[in-house]
């Protein structure tokens, strides 16, 4: 048997309800159904006997004192899957999607830096040797980005390329790491 | 503004304290009798000083039930809610022992640095 929803006269109290527990669900998908409902209904028992605990306010209220006293489902069931996962107890689809997650983090993290450096290289060289560093048109045509032999080349970045490059090293080494690590 | 940071340092290092010994706890209040999940974390949060978020000790709960530490049962509560109620086990009786033992010498040690 399992713990039903309970019925709220008030609608926002039901919106709010449904509203944590579908991230509660959520959170616990990786988990098998057994599991998943017995911390399910645990949880479930839990706000409504604080809910019956609260002595004033009407539901609303008292759901939103007891939710947030809870914490945030990510804040506490995150360490739940996390065990579990210990155990071999979530799906292989769970662990590869887990292992390819980790896996891009370190990729894109690794290019961000790669890229930041690339950005200083050039807006160094641009300022050292700027008929030599840059990207150019090659008189047969192609587009070359680095230190060339620019003889009979078209330079197509000017001296605004070297603000542009220490920006984009702050993006690369400094912002979207930092939105590796939120994402994590 | 030497005060503020003072006090932070001095909260943040009462808020990981009560982390740490938040297993010794739930361990110490089960020992006593079997609880259900929302009695037991204000048994805990009482005894703690109060600031424990309720979410953060159904992990707890949860590894130490892998650990075979504490077990659990469901039942029906009068109002006819199914609640999951909590009791140590005799292993979680041994490790209580222990843990007793090393933080009654623990507070010894640090008693006399204090004085």
């Amino acid at each position: 048997m399992t713990a039903s929803n309970p019925k709220f006269q008030d609608s926002s109290a039901t919106r709010a309800w449904d509203q944590y527990f579908r991230a509660v669900d959520r959170y616990l998908k990786p988990l098998s159904t057994l599991r998943r409902q017995e911390i399910r209904d645990e949880l479930v028992a839990h706000v409504l006997d604080g809910m019956d605990a609260e002595p004033v306010g009407d539901e609303s209220t008292r759901l939103a004192t007891v939710l947030s006293r809870m914490g945030t489902p990510d804040s506490y069931l995150e360490g739940v899957v996390e065990d579990a996962a210990l155990a071999n107890e979530t799906g292989a689809g769970w662990r590869l999607g887990q292992g390819l997650k980790s896996l891009g983090r370190t990729v894109g993290l690794a290019t961000t830096y790669v890229l930041g450096l690339m950005a200083l290289l050039l807006a160094i060289g641009r300022a050292f040797y700027p008929a030599e560093v840059g990207v150019f048109r090659m008189s047969s045509g192609w587009i070359v980005a680095g230190y060339v032999d620019n003889e009979g080349a078209t330079d197509l970045l000017g001296m605004w390329s070297i603000p542009v490059m220490i920006a984009l090293l702050v993006v690369f080494w400094f912002v979207l790491p930092r939105r590796f690590d939120r994402n994590h | 503004m030497v005060e503020a940071v003072q006090t932070d340092n001095v909260l943040n290092w009462s808020r990981q304290l009560r982390k740490g010994v938040l297993e010794f706890l739930v361990l110490l209040r089960l020992r006593e009798r079997e609880y259900y999940g929302y009695e037991l974390v204000h048994a805990v949060a009482e005894t703690a000083g109060g600031e424990v978020a309720e979410g953060t000790l159904y992990p707890l709960l949860n590894r130490l039930t892998r650990q075979e530490l504490i077990r659990s049962r469901w039942d029906q509560s009068q109002s006819g809610r199914r609640r999951r109620y909590y009791r140590i086990t005799p292993h979680g009786e041994t490790v209580l022992v222990d843990m007793t033992d090393r933080w009654i010498r623990l507070d010894r040690a640090i008693r006399r640095l204090a004085k």
